[in-house]
């Protein structure tokens, strides 16, 4: 599904990422941990196509060369990045976001566009499942939502935009207990045998409610040991110490 | 130093044509002769010091009131609400029937005669000893008129001379409430120089809502002075749309003199070409407990410029005021530009006031937020830029037109 | 509030304008009156080169066709400039005493009266002074100590005879000799002020300060000074001033141009105590001030602090101009005006190179009768690519017969640029007080408790040694201001 080889990342001559290799089957969950600095936030903003990030090696995702790629393509084709602080955008309506990025994806990939109605029928649909009322909708894109309810609406788009390969940046920082179980409730209900995680974390409770297939530790830029998800318990226990040097 | 004998000999003919009073014949001299003291103002006069009309004022060094030949308005041009019109065609005012209780719309005569004090400015002098046409709206005490009035200023295909003065008068008495709108449609590519004095009243616990659509006017040199007085317990929410004019001066001056008044002044700007639009707002607070709000956004794209004067005046009578402004601007090219000067003057100690004011490029964040769901960078700042002016828009109090102009952004909040 | 305490020990030492006292001393003056004779006599008194003297003649034709600026908010009454002395010196600095030993005793005095100690057993440490009275230069500290590691620190007089080459290339670079009037009057009738020089790489290793005293009556001070860092070196500048209590206003005129060359930092940091009048609004300097630095190399960085207690009324913006790519320029300022004290100041950063960074901070606090303008300006030029400023101006207003007013000029013209400005007016909050006065404070202490917490950011940025003096005066200043 995903093949990352020799990835490289550097932001202003500093190199974060120094040659990363990574491979993600269909349907897995990959958890990668590692401590402040190692590169985690670089590594989805890498994945993700983000502007100001010098990138080398490869990344190969359904045959294509995603490097290739800029963001909204990339997006397009199926990759989906939940951020730790989902952006503000006042004065974007938040349905009418939603529904011009379900159209541009759905464009992109040869499908009719939405028209209002039935657009709104599939908003209905999920955002009820989510648990999310209409009145956060219509309110301008995470202006003034609360640190749960910026999740909730992240969640909503992987529910709408239906990627296939989902990348989540410490999307577990500053949740509450009930916030994460919304937020693991709402990932797991879309695990599929054809779409894969990618779960980035600095701690080891979101694994608690997604149980990873796998589980990486990155430090200094690459992936120092791979194990199942019994190694994030150990990381809880031990600390990142042990991998760093 | 300009040559003003053209304007002169325009405006000796023109008193002589005038059908008037002594006293408003008196006072049009006074005007102009104040005018010409200085003649149009210079880009190193402080209050001018942004204004495009420093520039472009000159070529108005001859003015002519147009006779046009155009006598209809298409009907097709009219807001398909119901609505009480008032059309100028070609600066002529046409006025129909209204037959409403407690409102009546009629030629401004009454305002022509009490105007009696010449002011500093020196183009709107120019206008005082000019403007011949306007419309006097008044609203008797205790009327809440529920229909809105929208106010024509139509320049057709017919219109050879190159200028229009107008000037108009709003008093609301007690307890009344009144919407109206105010739309320009330009029929026509010429040149023209239009300015228009607006004198408010607000009585008592009274509310008006006023609304500008001023767009697409790619020649135009046009000066709007609006001045409006409140009273206890009246509210003033003032909004004007700018879209793709020329070279434009809103000045808009708003006293607080009674208690618990409020007035909200609002705009936004989308600026193309060209564009060059200027902004001067004052807001004197006189008496306590008065409270206002100053909110301007402009989308600069290609070589337009806009400038942005604010004030917040303080006296030292007007305890337990709240002022607050607010003014952005997006450059949206190289060869934008913003200039901004939002000013505080205040002599009372409790009393909270703030401004800000922030330019600058379309934030990069959000923009790869947006791109990360799969929207081409194209759309992505179309769509940023909307939502920047919308925020202004989403503040007005009246549903209808907001929504009017939520989809003249082409941003529609309730269609998805 | 870590200084708090200390603030409150140090508080009630003065209770006046403690530096209002008169040094008596005979004095050498020039006859009354602007002419190109008094021109050649100050220049001659500094025993100034023929090519000074020059430049200032030429300054001094040029005023000839200048005018008075007349657009700021203090109006002041027309000042007779033919009716000022423009030169004014104790007699027994005529000859340039050769050790600080030799200074005469009664201006010893007044400077240890003044807290600045001259005599090298007493001497601040870590401190170079520069010493000025009225129109000369008394002492300059620790300039043998500097001039080791390449540092040059003296008056601009001297400067003008021992450095020749660096005053001509820098004199009149960053304020034009024809700027504006009073810059011009300065460039023809300056009298004293200091000159540095920090050679390539190095970081200054004390502080270095003026302290302007004005002593004589009916005598217009006019400081030049001209602080040039060299590539990668490092100065922090500190001037103070005061003036005796005299029921005439006097005249400060000065002109302080600041170059720092690539990766050269210049902190300026100014305590402004010039007497301000009585609380009738009696009296008091005229600081009309033109300060301007030049960021020219590349990541170089100008930062101006100001505490402007003093003055009838202070005129001045001191401002950056950011020409080399990633240069830096702050400006903070705590501006107090009680009684019937005017102040009209703010800052200019104009940008030029790339990545340019700019951020003020300005605190005015107002009280009695008095007025306080911040006027700045951010220009952004067309090819200044992402730069960036900040702006916050805050005023304080204590009673309703005070003014505060704030006139920023905002002008961007590069799309890849950031502007931020942000001002707010308040009082001083009834919570605050109570809460203070609750735990035990009377309401003066409260009240300056409260305005050094207002101006906390300003304050932080001066050196360490100022701080406290800073923080004292901010308390004195705004006496009888809350009855």
């Amino acid at each position: 599904m995903i093949e990352i080889k020799n990835l490289k990342a550097s932001v202003d001559e500093k190199e974060i990422l120094k040659g990363l290799n990574l491979s993600i089957g269909k349907g897995e969950v990959h958890a990668i941990m590692g401590p402040n600095g190692s590169g985690k936030s670089t590594l989805s903003y890498a994945l993700s196509g983000k502007e100001g990030y010098n990138v080398s090696g490869e990344i190969k995702f359904n045959k294509k060369n995603l490097l290739e790629l800029n963001t909204e393509e990339r997006a397009q084709e199926g990759v989906f990045l939940a951020l730790q602080y989902p952006t503000e955008i006042p004065g974007v309506f938040t349905k009418n976001f939603l529904r011009t990025s379900l159209n541009s994806i759905r464009k992109a990939n040869g499908e009719s566009e939405l028209n209002a109605i039935e657009f709104l029928k599939i908003l209905k649909e999920k955002s009820t499942e989510l648990k999310i009322d209409d009145e956060m909708l219509a309110r301008p894109l995470n202006v003034g939502f609360s640190g749960g309810e910026k999740k909730r609406n992240e969640i909503l788009q992987m529910a709408l935009l239906e990627p296939s390969f989902i990348i989540m940046d410490e999307t577990d920082s500053g949740l509450d207990i009930d916030a994460l179980k919304v937020v693991s409730n709402g990932v797991n209900s879309l695990r599929d045998p054809d779409r894969s995680f990618l779960i980035i974390t600095h701690y080891q409770r979101l694994l608690n409610y997604i149980k990873p297939d796998f589980v990486h530790v990155l430090s200094d830029g690459k992936i120092v040991k791979t194990g199942d998800w019994k190694l994030a318990l150990d990381l809880e226990k031990e600390g990142y110490g042990q991998f760093i040097n | 130093m300009e040559n003003y004998e053209n304007i002169k000999v325009n405006f000796d003919s023109f008193i002589q044509s005038l059908k008037s009073n002594a006293d408003d014949i008196e006072f049009r001299k006074k005007s102009f002769n104040h005018f010409l003291t200085n003649g149009f103002p210079k880009a190193k006069d402080e209050e001018w010091k942004y204004s495009p009309l420093t520039k472009d004022l000159n070529k108005f060094l001859s003015v002519e009131f147009g006779k046009s030949t155009e006598q209809n308005f298409p009907e097709e041009l009219k807001e398909n609400y119901d609505h009480y019109p008032i059309i100028f065609i070609d600066g002529n005012l046409q006025l129909e029937n209204v037959q409403e209780n407690g409102l009546k719309i009629v030629k401004n005569e009454k305002f022509l005669k009490s105007v009696k004090k010449e002011g500093t400015n020196p183009v709107l002098n120019f206008t005082n000893a000019f403007a011949d046409e306007g419309y006097l709206i008044e609203v008797e005490p205790n009327t809440i008129i529920s229909k809105p009035i929208v106010v024509y200023n139509f320049y057709s295909k017919n219109f050879s001379s190159n200028f229009v003065s107008a000037k108009n008068f709003i008093l609301i008495n007690e307890s009344s409430e009144i919407t109206i709108f105010e739309k320009n449609i330009y029929n026509s590519d010429q040149e023209y120089l239009i300015t228009s004095n607006t004198e408010v009243f607000l009585a008592k616990n009274s509310k008006l809502k006023k609304y500008n659509v001023n767009e697409e006017n790619k020649h135009s040199t046009i000066f709007n002075f609006t001045k409006a007085n409140l009273d206890e317990g009246s509210e003033l929410e003032h909004f004007t749309f700018s879209k793709n004019i020329n070279s434009c001066r809103d000045e808009t001056i708003v006293n607080l003199n009674g208690k618990n008044s409020f007035a909200s002044v609002s705009g936004i700007q989308s600026l193309l070409d060209n564009n060059n639009h200027e902004i001067k707002l004052i807001i004197n607070h006189n008496e306590e407990f008065t409270e206002s709000s100053q909110f301007i956004k402009s989308a600069l794209h290609d070589s337009s410029t806009a400038a942005f004067q604010g004030k917040i005046f303080v006296d030292s009578q007007a305890q337990k005021t709240d002022g607050y402004q607010l003014s952005r601007a997006l450059l949206l090219s190289d060869k934008a530009r913003f200039f901004s000067k939002p000013e505080l003057e205040i002599y009372a100690d409790d009393v909270k006031c703030s401004h800000g004011s922030s330019s600058g490029s379309i934030d990069n964040e959000s923009i790869f937020y947006l791109r990360s769901r799969g929207i081409d960078e194209t759309d992505a700042k179309e769509m940023m830029i909307k939502g920047f002016l919308a925020e202004v828009i989403d503040k007005l109090k009246d549903d209808r037109f907001k929504k009017i102009f939520f989809s003249k952004l082409g941003h529609d909040s309730e269609n998805v | 509030m870590s200084n708090g305490q200390e603030f409150i020990n140090n508080y009630n030492q003065g209770t006046e304008y403690a530096q209002g006292f008169v040094t008596d001393v005979e004095t050498i003056d020039v006859p009354k009156g602007l002419s190109e004779e008094v021109v050649k006599f100050i220049s001659k008194q500094k025993k100034e080169p023929k090519w000074m003297l020059e430049w200032r003649l030429k300054a001094f034709e040029r005023l000839q066709s200048m005018k008075e600026p007349d657009w700021q908010k203090p109006k002041y009454p027309k000042i007779d400039y033919q009716d000022l002395y423009y030169y004014s010196a104790p007699k027994s600095l005529q000859d340039q005493p050769k050790s600080l030993d030799e200074i005469d005793p009664e201006i010893r005095k007044t400077y240890d009266k003044l807290g600045i100690p001259l005599l090298e057993q007493k001497r601040l440490s870590g401190i170079a002074v520069d010493a000025v009275f009225d129109s000369v230069s008394v002492a300059t500290t620790f300039k043998e100590k500097l001039g080791e590691i390449g540092v040059i620190f003296c008056s601009i007089s001297e400067a003008t005879r021992e450095h020749p080459e660096l005053v001509k290339k820098y004199l009149g670079s960053v304020i034009p000799m024809s700027d504006h009037f009073f810059a011009t009057l300065n460039s023809a009738v300056f009298t004293d002020g200091s000159f540095v020089y920090i050679p390539p790489g190095v970081r200054c290793p004390m502080e270095l300060s003026t302290y302007f005293r004005i002593n004589a009556s009916n005598t217009g001070q006019f400081e030049r000074t001209l602080i040039i860092a060299d590539k990668g070196s490092y100065v922090s500048y500190l001037e103070g001033c005061t003036a005796p209590m005299r029921d005439e206003n006097q005249l400060h005129a000065a002109n302080v141009e600041l170059v720092a060359l690539d990766d050269a930092e210049i902190k300026y940091s100014t305590v402004q105590n010039w007497y301000p009048g009585d609380k009738d609004g009696k009296g008091g300097i005229y600081n009309f001030v033109t300060k301007r630095g030049a960021c020219r190399g590349k990541n170089s960085k100008i930062s101006w602090t100001q505490v402007e207690t003093g003055s009838a009324i202070t005129w001045k913006y001191p401002s950056c101009i950011l020409q080399g790519d990633n240069s830096q320029g702050e400006f903070y300022s705590v501006a107090i005006t009680n009684n019937y004290q005017k102040a009209d100041t703010g800052t200019k950063m104009i940008h030029l190179g790339k990545n340019t960074r700019s951020k003020i901070i300005s605190k005015g606090i107002s009280a009695g009768h008095a007025d306080n303008t911040y006027r700045g300006m951010v220009s952004i030029h067309p090819k200044a690519t992402g730069a960036k400023n900040f702006t916050q101006c805050d005023s304080l207003l204590v009673g309703n017969k005070c003014g505060a007013h704030t006139i920023p000029y905002i002008e961007n013209k590069n799309a890849s640029s950031e502007i931020e400005h942000e001002a707010t007016t308040s009082k001083i909050g009834e919570d605050q007080l109570f809460y203070c006065r609750q735990r035990g404070l009377n309401q003066e202490e409260a009240v300056s408790l409260i305005v050094n917490g207002f101006c906390k950011e300003v304050l932080q940025q001066l050196p360490m040694e100022f701080a406290v003096e800073a923080q004292k005066l901010v308390g004195i200043s705004l006496e009888g201001s809350v009855g």
